[in-house]
């Protein structure tokens, strides 16, 4: 109470710039030494599935800025993921392809081929713009029913393109993509949606949103425009999602409009519920561990050999397996492995700093 | 009948009731007064089951009621009336009413009770078809106690029960329950207004920031006294106490 | 005329199964909270008792179908959602989604993904003449299901004990547990309603289909959560009445829409729903419902 009128401005120190970058900072050297490792020492299998990881940190991230941000689980966020995948497929498959597979294609896609990083920013930017149409309706409305809206909006593209065989081979799959994601162009990507995530989370904007996730009635009595805030959110959030879904595509060589269905949306889920709904380490280390998980599940499947001994589970164990880890974290620990909280400097801060901290809060 | 003893309830980091002892004797009104935040409400519902209990305990005629649930709570024998009537607006009088048999065991003792009851409360009778939502504040307010009443409790557990109602209703209704006590219903009742829980009382406790800060019969405290409880007092070193 | 007639009945008896399958949702909904996601494989799982049973006399594989959802139902809520009972409805919603895909797993691994056709009630499709117009036996047979579960589900609600302390935790759980109203008791029973529903549900959409797959039960599930949206959630009544408006606006998109566009009916179903939760987020019908409010 004493020295309420000198505010002292603190200086930034190197100390400090690390302390509030140091939850991005990390997780990206986190993933960077994976990535590493694995192109380094890694078999096919190995570096193929760290691809795949990565791939699905952009998503889940986008997922998650979203998701922890507003606190609403949107349960049709992957319809993003099959516009982007299904936008950039137009955009860069070979133009006889396209005449000879998919006629209804309109000329200014059936005609041309265009290069791929221009094509993952348009995906992303095709479902941005979705986003900020279905956004004016969905974003006024209360959780629940804008959890449950999402999902008939997936629902509802889905149907579209399964039907619209002109323009995507309806449930058969899409051939020929050219398969330029290898792991450093899947790690740049998953770098920039969490250094994104991460600064949108930190920013004025993302302070807003949280704050209406905790207590609507408080935040909107601050003056906080929940609908727009909302919005924010949900267009930046959309445009990586599309982006994961066009590298998706792209690492795999082959899409179909099933692949962004149910199953994507099971994972996708239990990868951020996981990890935790409510940081972005959560969403990196749940993506990471469920990848690990769903991996050695795989490999398990196909049957490893321990030293003559073949070890073999059943088929679809790795889905049962990953519904039965989802179900008992959101039992035993529904706030997820992180909780709440981001990778914190292991290091602590200097003992000054803390005392002055501590003396600042006894005022 | 009642002892609570070293009562502390935490929500999260916040400590919201500290240390609370209180004892309730058979056939007494006893009244629990205090102003808003004092942690009452949160000792009623801690009393029903409702929160958790972060230490001490609660007895009821030598039964722990502690770390109980509210269903087998209401089985031993304390009924808690909450703040704010929660009538089931969508069920008849009669139908809210018939709720409180599915603790008793014994369908005629239900049946004698619900007679009286309606004794009692006279209208219960008349409106005994009519959806709890269409009554009035008062009416809503003697329908809650008359089905906690109902559930054949040994003590009576009552939040604010004149909040939102016209003080010719209030003065019916606590009429009603110094008839009750009477007949030997035993109560703890939430107030707000000290006149009222002086008048109705037979022993206070003044709670403030969680904390039992006065007790004893009502005839022996003044009101003086009371508002200095009530209110906290600045005492010679400038804080309050 | 008589085309109308057959529409008619057709949007009846298609309406009744959605009718149906919502109150199953509604039932939990509304005591809980809870969306159930996993209910449509309880039509599912039904649908394969049915298929394993198939030659065996028809009140044997009734009664074990019934027993079976039942059983899963209960266990459902026993191992699954009363760990988590009070948590936040985006919580509960997705450990729902999370029991469906195990659910559906557990069926891939034992049946695989190929749907399997089943040999059950195929007398129903068979259609019936009255005063001129031809009427599908099944319409018939499912619209009077239908109506026996409403007036059952109605009279148990209204008149007996559980139904009433049922309803009473469907206004204000605790106080219904203040007043000695066992919560377990009260949702067990709201579960296992909830899976006689579903099975009655399974019934009619094997003898429909004519088939059983492990992904059977999401599109009806779906339609369920939209009738109950459409009716306002937690609110029955609304949840059948949504139903049946499905099933007649369904029909009516089917018998109205051009060729080339039939095949996106379901797609405009969708679309129709989402638009009209956004003008009115509370449900169509009026009155009380669980929710959100200030």
């Amino acid at each position: 109470m004493t020295s309420a009128s000198k505010i002292k401005t603190p200086r930034i120190s190197i100390q400090s710039l690390v302390g509030l970058t140091w939850p991005a900072v990390s997780l990206i050297v986190i993933l960077l030494i994976i990535s590493l490792v694995s192109s380094l020492f890694g078999t096919d299998v190995i570096q193929l599935a760290v691809i795949e990881m990565l791939v699905m940190v952009v998503v889940v991230v986008g997922l998650y800025m979203f998701i922890g941000n507003s606190g609403i689980v949107s349960f049709g966020h992957i319809v993003f993921m099959l516009l982007g995948a299904f936008c950039s497929a137009w955009l860069t498959l070979p133009v006889p392809f396209k005449h000879m597979n998919l006629p209804g294609l309109p000329p200014f896609l059936a005609e041309h081929q265009y290069n791929v990083f221009l094509a993952a920013i348009i995906s992303g930017g095709f479902a941005s713009v979705f986003a900020g149409v279905i956004g004016i309706v969905l974003m006024r409305l209360p959780g629940l029913a804008a959890s449950f809206a999402m999902f008939c909006v997936l629902a509802t593209v889905h149907i579209v393109y399964a039907n619209w065989d002109t323009v995507t081979l309806g449930l058969s799959s899409v051939v020929g993509l050219t398969t330029y994601v290898n792991v450093w162009v899947a790690f740049g990507w998953a770098a920039v949606a969490i250094a994104v995530a991460y600064t949108y989370q930190s920013s004025h904007f993302g302070l807003a949103l949280r704050a209406t996730r905790e207590d609507e009635v408080a935040a909107k009595a601050s003056a906080i425009n929940i609908v727009r805030q909302r919005m924010g959110a949900f267009v930046l959030s959309a445009f990586f999602v599309g982006v994961g879904g066009a590298l998706y595509g792209h690492h795999l060589g082959v899409i179909s409009v099933g692949t962004f269905w149910i199953e994507m949306t099971f994972i996708t889920l239990a990868m951020l519920i996981i990890g935790g709904m409510r940081s972005l380490s959560g969403a990196v280390i749940g993506t990471t561990m469920v990848s690990i998980f769903v991996e050695l599940l795989r490999e398990l499947e196909s049957g490893i050999n321990l030293g003559g001994i073949v070890l073999t589970i059943p088929t679809y164990s790795r889905e049962f397996g990953l519904a039965l880890l989802m179900i008992l974290i959101l039992i035993l620990r529904p706030k997820g492995m992180m909780g709440d909280k981001e990778l914190r400097w292991p290091f602590g801060i200097g003992l000054k700093r803390r005392l002055r901290i501590r003396g600042r809060e006894e005022e | 009948m009642l002892d609570v003893c070293d009562l502390s309830i935490d929500y999260g980091p916040l400590r919201a009731v500290r240390e609370v002892t209180i004892h309730v004797l058979a056939s007494e009104i006893v009244c629990l007064v205090g102003p808003n935040g004092a942690g009452k409400s949160t000792t009623t519902l801690a009393l029903a089951g409702v929160l958790p209990i972060t230490s001490g305990y609660v007895e009821l005629e030598g039964t722990r009621l502690s770390g109980l649930s509210p269903e087998e709570i209401v089985q031993r024998g304390l009924s808690l009336v909450p703040e704010g009537r929660h009538i089931f607006s969508d069920l008849t009088v009669r139908e809210n009413l018939s709720l409180a048999a599915g603790v008793r065991g014994d369908s005629k003792a239900f049946g004698r009770d619900l007679e009286h009851i309606c004794k009692v409360f006279p209208f219960l009778e008349e409106r005994r078809n009519q959806r709890g939502g269409t009554l009035s504040g008062g009416e809503q307010q003697q329908l809650a106690i008359a089905r906690a009443l109902l559930t054949s409790p040994r003590l009576l557990v009552m939040d604010e029960p004149a909040l939102g109602l016209a003080p010719v209703v209030v003065q019916q209704l606590y009429k009603v329950l110094l008839d009750l006590r009477r007949e030997g219903v035993t109560m703890l009742i939430v107030e707000q207004s000290m006149e009222r829980a002086m008048q109705v009382a037979d022993r206070l406790y003044v709670m403030r920031s969680g904390r039992v800060v006065l007790s004893g019969r009502s005839e022996e405290i003044s009101a003086s006294d009371m508002k200095r409880a009530y209110f906290g007092v600045k005492s010679e070193r400038g804080d309050i106490q | 005329m008589s085309p109308i007639i057959q529409h008619l009945f057709d949007a009846a008896s298609l309406g009744g199964i959605y009718a149906l399958a919502a109150l199953g949702i509604g039932l939990i909904f509304g005591i809980m909270g809870l969306i159930n996601f996993a209910h449509g494989d309880f039509f599912m799982i039904g649908a394969y008792v049915i298929f394993l049973m198939s030659g065996r006399p028809v009140l044997v594989v009734t009664a074990t179908t019934i027993v079976v959802v039942i059983l899963l139902a209960l266990a459902t809520d026993r191992f699954v959602f009363r760990p988590i009972r009070g948590a936040e409805g985006a919580i509960l919603l997705t450990a729902s989604f999370g029991l469906s895909y195990l659910l559906e797993n557990i069926v891939f691994m034992i049946f695989g993904g190929r749907p399997k056709a089943v040999d059950f009630g195929h007398g129903l499709v068979e259609s019936v003449t009255i005063g001129g117009v031809r009427i599908s036996q099944l319409d018939i047979f499912t619209i009077a299901m239908t109506a026996v579960l409403l007036i059952g589900l109605t009279l148990f609600l209204r008149k007996t004990r559980y139904g009433t302390e049922m309803r009473a935790a469907a206004s204000d759980f605790r106080m219904a547990r203040l007043l000695g109203i066992r919560a377990n008791r009260v949702v067990a029973t709201a579960f296992a309603l909830s899976g006689a529903l579903a099975a009655a549900v399974s019934f009619l959409l094997v003898v429909r289909a004519g088939a059983v797959s492990p992904h059977m039960g999401l599109m009806p599930v779906l339609f369920a959560f939209l009738a109950t949206i459409i009716g306002g959630m937690g609110n029955l009544p609304g949840a059948a009445l949504g139903g049946f408006i499905l099933g007649f606006v369904s029909v009516g998109l089917q018998v109205v829409l051009p060729p080339d566009l039939v095949q996106y009916r379901d797609a405009f179903l969708f679309a129709l729903v989402t638009i009209s939760l956004a003008l009115f987020p509370g449900g169509l019908m009026p009155g009380r419902q669980r929710g959100e409010r200030i």
